[in-house]
């Protein structure tokens, strides 16, 4: 599955746009990660552990996303958006990620 | 309280009651005398951890059990430690007023305290660090719940069994679950074209725009119930079934405005999630969905 930014694909002729996909994931945050994350902030480090269940979430939206192009037919999703929103809630921060696009079926063009 | 003093006062007419009120108050006398000079010999020597005098803790035990045995000895009851309490209130005012006038508050003198208190009143002190002390910090990290769910996980697993609070949980939202996920919106379906795009497509010409479109919805998620208990997995999957509801209600919100304002196409479709404060305790949130809405030429084939 081709996934772009773009309005359009270079060398490719869209032949069939099949409307909007999208795909949703939820991290909550939590006391210990949010207390390791200040204790690698303080030694220099990396803050990996929001990065790395963000890029889990990312990437769960991402293929929730693409299995609903498939079910269409579709090869590529085009005008792709990513956003992350914080919902706040009841046990602290529940961060959504939000990822939508176009759906379209393309072949390549003949040169 | 009132009838224990006045019993005593009674006791107090007898011969009898004045010896035994006069032993008490030697047995109180002698705790005291025993924990004044444990406490003068702990300073004179100088015996002390990170500069924490350990007379402070060791004067009011030693008064109060010295008095105790004594009471038991001669009255043949507990007096209760006031001895105790006397010593503690001699080495707070000698300790942290009268030797350090300048003591600054820090970890030592923080801990010394808790600890001088736990010596003179150890029921109350202790019902404060176990009960208390531990209740908020599970109640802020969640700790012990994610123990006892940790275990009650293993029992399900190791005995196969639901617990009966879970198994009436899902008993009662098994048809929930099963409807949404049958009658989950086809929002590509409704008649009008929707496109995240900022051009036009290839292929479809635009004959009018008819400017910008915006619907959001307001949701709240409280699954209060899920959470207490401890279905984490669950709890995902309900919000997840919130955002995505309340999603549905606002995009069929602007297809019903771009259809009833003769639009087949929106064209830079944005959805975007916020926060909009609390609401009686709970938080809300809102999804909003804006686009540009048009209209193209029929053309079935893209």
């Amino acid at each position: 599955m081709l996934l772009s930014s773009t309005s359009t694909l270079d060398n490719k002729t869209i032949i069939k746009y099949h409307g909007l996909v999208h795909g949703e994931a939820l991290i909550g945050s939590n006391i210990y990660k949010d207390l390791f994350s200040g204790v690698r902030d303080v030694v220099r480090g990396r803050t990996t552990t929001y990065e790395e269940e963000l890029q889990e979430a990312r990437d769960d939206a991402i293929k929730a996303m693409e299995s609903k192009a498939e079910e269409y037919g579709a090869n590529g999703i085009i005008g792709l958006k990513i956003s992350y929103n914080n919902l706040g809630g009841t046990m602290g921060n529940t961060i959504l990620v939000n990822v939508y696009g176009t759906a379209v079926t393309f072949k390549d063009k003949i040169q | 309280m009132q009838t224990e003093i006045k019993e005593k006062l009674n006791s107090l007419h007898t011969r009898e009651g004045r010896i035994k009120f006069l032993k008490e108050i030697a047995c109180i006398a002698f705790g005291t005398a025993l924990g004044i000079t444990s406490y003068v010999f702990c300073l004179y020597y100088h015996i002390a951890i990170f500069g924490w005098n350990f007379g402070l803790v060791l004067a009011p035990l030693l008064a109060g059990y010295a008095e105790s045995y004594a009471a038991k000895k001669l009255v043949h009851e507990s007096t209760g430690a006031i001895s105790a309490f006397i010593l503690f209130i001699i080495t707070v005012i000698y300790g942290f007023i009268i030797a350090n006038p300048t003591l600054g508050f820090n970890v030592i003198t923080a801990g010394s305290i808790v600890i001088i208190l736990q010596a003179a009143f150890p029921t109350a002190v202790n019902y404060f660090l176990i009960a208390m002390g531990l209740g908020i910090v599970s109640h802020i990290s969640g700790v012990f719940k994610k123990i006892t769910m940790f275990f009650t996980g293993i029992y399900e697993k190791i005995f196969n069994k639901t617990s009966k609070l879970k198994a009436r949980y899902f008993k009662r939202h098994a048809h929930t679950r099963h409807d949404f996920y049958d009658m989950e919106l086809e929002m590509n379906g409704l008649g009008v074209r929707l496109f995240t795009l900022e051009y036009p497509p290839e292929g479809l010409r635009i004959i009018e725009r008819k400017g910008i479109y915006e619907t959001r919805h307001i949701f709240s998620s409280d699954r209060k119930e899920e959470i207490e208990l401890g279905l984490q997995d669950v709890l995902e999957e309900y919000v997840l079934m919130d955002v995505r509801l309340a999603k549905d209600k606002a995009l069929l919100k602007l297809i019903k405005q771009l259809k009833a304002d003769g639009c087949n196409g929106l064209l830079n479709l944005d959805i975007i999630y916020d926060t909009v404060g609390p609401r009686k305790g709970k938080n809300n949130n809102q999804v909003i969905l804006k686009g540009t809405g048009v209209v193209f030429e029929e053309n079935d084939e893209i």
